[in-house]
C-alpha cells in the first residue's frame, strides 16, 4: 500500500521556472512571515516572566493557597534578579542576565535587558538604533521592510575565543520611523564550553564598541514565600521591575495568573476609560498623584505593560495605585450548540457557560434583520446573531464581567464544526451585569445548527497600593 | 538550493530556510493561489505569507514516506489558499475543493487530513485521469484552462474529474475515511 507516488510524479514535471513573482512582493512576504514568526514566539515565551527588583509585598503569600502552589510548581527563583516561570514545554533556564546593560557610541546605542540561556541556548532581548539612526532609504517603504526583515539591518556576533559566530536566529521588530529605535530577538547556540561561561561578548556591525553582559546562574526550586517583592491580588501575581533616574519612574509591569487567565493587564483601552474613572498611578508621600507619560512610552517604543511617571528623583515615599486589572477568560471547548434562530424569533438558550468560576448565563439567541436600527454601522447591512447573558454576582464581588463575545463556528460537511469569517460587536456591560453582542458571520442565512465559544472580558476592582522603595 | 538544504535549515529553525523557499516555490505558490481566486497583490502577499508561516510551524510534521517536499508545499499552499479564501472572502464565485465536498477543507481538518490520510490517497490516484484531478484540485486551474491545456473538450474534462472523484470516494472508503 501507498508505493505509488503519482501525485510526486506530477508535481515533480511541474517547472518552477515557469512561474515568477516580484522581488518586493517577495520581501514584503517575508517581512510578513517573520512577523507573524516572531508573534507567535513571543505568545511562547510569553510563559516566561522574568521582573520584579523593587516591589514590596503588601499582600503576603498565604501558605497552601492556590496561588503559592502554582508558585511551587512553575517558578525558579534568581537571585537579584527575579523570578522565572518554568513551566512545561519551556527548557529548563539555566542563567539570567545580572544586570541590564547598554552601550553609547555617539548616537547609537545597543540595550540588553533580558538575556538567558536554556539548555544550550542564549537568547536576548535587545534594543538598539544601530544601522538605523543614519540609514539611507530608510524612509522609503521597500528599504524599511528590508531592513526589518533582517536584509539590511546589522548582523550581531556572538564573540568567542575561536572568532565570532553570527546569530542562528534573529527576529526584528520595532519600528519606530521617529526614533529609528528597533528590537532584535535573537538566539545563539552554545557550544558546551562557552555555556558555562559567566560573561559573553557581542559585536554588532557597525557598531564600534564591545558589547558584554554578565550572567548568573539560576538557583531553581527556591520556595516563594522567600520571594518578596511581589504582589498577590487574588489569584493573579503582579511583578514589577522598577527603575528611576533624571526624572523619571519606570515601571514594567509583569503577571503570572492560573492558566484560565488570559492577556491580564493594567492598561485601560480608550473605550474602557469612560467605565473606570482611575488607571494606575502613582502618589507620593504628601499625597501628590502621577498619572503614566503616554507620550514617554511611546517614544520608549514601550509596550502597555510599561509605564512611565515623570516624578523628580528626590521624592520619596512612592506608592503604585493599582485600581483594577483586566482579563480574559476563554470558553472553547464545551460551546454551546444551538439550532439558528428564525429572523426576528428569539431562541431561549439558558445555559449557563462552562468556565472555571463563572456565573454567565447565556439567556437567548435571535437574528436581528438587515438594516435593525439596533445594529451599530458596519453590520447593517447584514442579518446579524445577537445573544443576550447576564451575570450572577458570585462570592468574588471584586470581579465583574465587561462583555462576553461568541466565536461561532459552522458545520465543516463532514467532521463536526468549524470556525467561520465573522465580526463581533458588543458594549461594555453596567453594573446590572448583562448585555449582548452583534455578530455576523459568513453563511448565516443558509447555517442550520452552530456552535458558539464565548471569550469573556473581566475587570477585578482594587484598589491595590503597593509601597515602592 | 535543494529542496534537502531548505528543509535542513528549516527543521533547524533557521528562518533564512524561509526565504530560500521563497526563491525557488514563490512563483508556483502564486500560481496556485491565483488559482484559487485571490487575486489582488495584497492578498496575495499575506496568503502567501500565510504558507510560509504554516509551513514554518508544520516543517516537523512532513513526512518524506509520503510525498515529495515539493508535492507537501503544493497541498499546503493550496490549503492555506482555500483557508484563506474562507476567511476572508465573503463573495467570491471560486471553485475550489469544496466542490469535492467529501473531503474537508478547512484549517486544522484539511490539514492534519492530508498529513494522515488525504496525502496516500492523492498519491495514488492513477492515471490517466489523475492527471487532470491534480490540475483541477490540487493546482486549482480551471476546466476551460484544463481543457486548453490538454486539447479536449470541457464535458470530457468534467467527464474524468468526475471518475477522479469516485476514485478517490473507493480509496476513503477502503481506508475508512468517511465523508457525506
Amino acid at each position: 500500500m501507498h508505493k505509488n507516488r503519482y501525485l510526486d510524479e506530477f508535481t515533480e514535471n511541474i517547472l518552477e521556472s515557469d512561474f515568477s513573482i516580484e522581488a518586493v512582493m517577495k520581501t514584503e512576504i517575508l517581512d510578513k512571515t517573520y512577523k507573524k514568526i516572531k508573534k507567535n514566539k513571543w505568545a511562547y515565551l510569553k510563559s516566561i516572566a522574568a521582573a520584579c527588583i523593587l516591589l514590596v509585598v503588601l499582600s503576603a503569600f498565604i501558605p497552601d493557597s492556590p496561588v503559592n502552589a502554582l508558585c511551587k510548581r512553575i517558578f525558579s527563583f534568581i537571585p537579584g534578579v527575579g523570578i522565572v516561570q518554568n513551566s512545561d514545554g519551556v527548557s529548563q533556564i539555566k542563567a539570567v542576565l545580572n544586570e541590564p546593560v547598554k552601550v553609547l557610541n555617539g548616537d547609537e546605542f545597543v540595550e540588553i535587558k533580558t538575556a538567558y540561556i536554556t539548555d544550550n541556548t542564549l537568547r536576548l532581548s535587545i534594543k538598539t538604533n544601530v544601522g538605523a539612526v543614519d540609514a539611507e532609504g530608510i524612509e522609503d517603504p521597500v528599504e524599511f521592510k528590508r531592513f526589518f526583515a533582517g536584509e539590511t539591518a546589522p548582523t550581531l556576533y556572538l564573540v568567542g575565543v575561536n572568532g565570532k559566530t553570527k546569530s542562528s536566529h534573529s527576529v526584528w521588530s520595532g519600528p519606530s520611523f521617529e526614533t529609528r529605535v528597533y528590537s532584535i530577538d535573537v538566539i545563539f547556540n552554545l557550544d558546551e564550553e562557552s555555556i558555562i561561561n559567566e560573561v559573553y561578548k557581542f559585536e554588532m556591525a557597525g557598531f564600534n564598541k564591545l558589547i558584554e553582559i554578565t550572567m548568573s546562574s539560576v538557583n531553581s526550586g527556591t520556595d516563594p514565600e522567600s520571594v518578596s517583592n511581589v504582589a498577590v491580588i487574588d489569584n493573579i501575581m503582579v511583578f514589577a521591575n522598577i527603575s528611576r533616574g533624571n526624572g523619571i519612574l519606570e515601571v514594567l509591569l509583569s503577571s503570572v495568573a492560573p492558566e484560565e487567565y488570559n492577556d491580564i493587564r493594567f492598561h485601560l483601552f480608550d473605550h474602557e476609560a469612560q467605565l473606570f474613572n482611575n488607571g494606575i498611578k502613582v502618589i507620593d508621600e504628601d499625597g501628590m498623584i502621577y498619572m503614566p507619560d503616554e507620550k514617554l512610552r511611546e517614544n520608549n517604543n514601550g509596550n502597555i505593560g510599561s509605564l512611565y511617571f515623570n516624578i523628580p528623583d528626590k521624592v520619596k515615599g512612592l506608592k503604585l495605585v493599582v485600581p483594577q486589572i483586566l482579563y480574559n477568560k476563554r470558553n472553547y471547548e464545551n460551546g454551546i450548540k444551538i439550532s439558528m434562530p428564525k429572523i426576528e424569533h428569539e431562541k431561549k438558550i439558558n445555559k449557563k457557560l462552562d468556565l472555571p468560576g463563572s456565573n454567565i448565563i447565556i439567556e437567548t439567541a435571535s437574528v436581528v434583520p438587515v438594516g435593525d436600527p439596533l445594529l451599530p454601522d458596519g453590520f447593517k447591512e447584514f442579518d446579524c446573531l445577537r445573544i443576550d447573558a447576564g451575570a450572577v454576582v458570585g462570592d468574588n464581588k471584586r470581579e465583574m464581567v465587561l462583555r462576553v463575545i461568541p466565536r461561532v463556528e459552522v458545520p465543516d460537511g463532514s467532521f463536526g464544526y468549524n470556525s467561520t469569517s465573522q465580526s463581533s460587536y458588543a458594549e461594555l456591560w453596567g453594573s446590572d451585569q448583562k448585555g449582548y453582542s452583534i455578530t455576523s458571520f459568513d453563511g448565516l442565512t443558509s447555517t442550520k445548527k452552530i456552535l458558539i465559544n464565548f471569550d469573556v472580558e473581566y475587570a477585578m476592582t482594587g484598589p491595590w497600593i503597593i509601597n515602592l522603595k | 538550493m535543494s529542496d534537502d538544504n531548505i528543509l535542513a535549515l528549516l527543521r533547524a529553525r533557521e528562518q533564512e530556510g524561509l526565504s530560500y523557499l521563497l526563491d525557488k516555490y514563490a512563483g508556483l505558490m502564486k500560481y496556485i493561489v491565483k488559482n484559487t481566486g485571490i487575486e489582488n497583490d495584497e492578498d496575495m502577499s499575506e496568503c502567501i505569507s500565510d504558507i510560509l508561516f504554516t509551513i514554518w510551524k508544520r516543517i516537523n510534521k512532513y513526512n518524506q514516506a509520503k510525498a515529495s517536499f515539493k508535492t507537501w508545499i503544493v497541498i499546503i499552499t493550496r490549503g492555506c489558499a482555500i483557508d484563506y479564501l474562507r476567511k476572508y472572502s465573503k463573495h467570491s464565485n471560486v471553485i475550489s475543493f469544496d466542490d469535492i465536498n467529501e473531503i474537508p477543507v478547512s484549517d486544522n481538518s484539511y490539514l492534519n487530513g492530508l498529513e494522515n490520510n488525504l496525502l496516500y490517497l492523492l498519491q495514488e490516484l492513477s492515471p490517466p485521469d489523475n492527471h487532470i484531478f491534480y490540475k483541477r484540485f490540487v493546482l486549482g486551474e480551471s476546466v476551460t484552462e484544463i481543457a486548453k491545456d490538454i486539447g479536449i473538450t470541457q464535458e470530457n474534462v468534467y467527464k474524468r474529474i468526475s471518475r477522479g472523484k469516485e476514485k478517490l470516494k473507493d480509496l476513503m472508503k477502503r481506508e475508512g475515511y468517511r465523508y457525506a
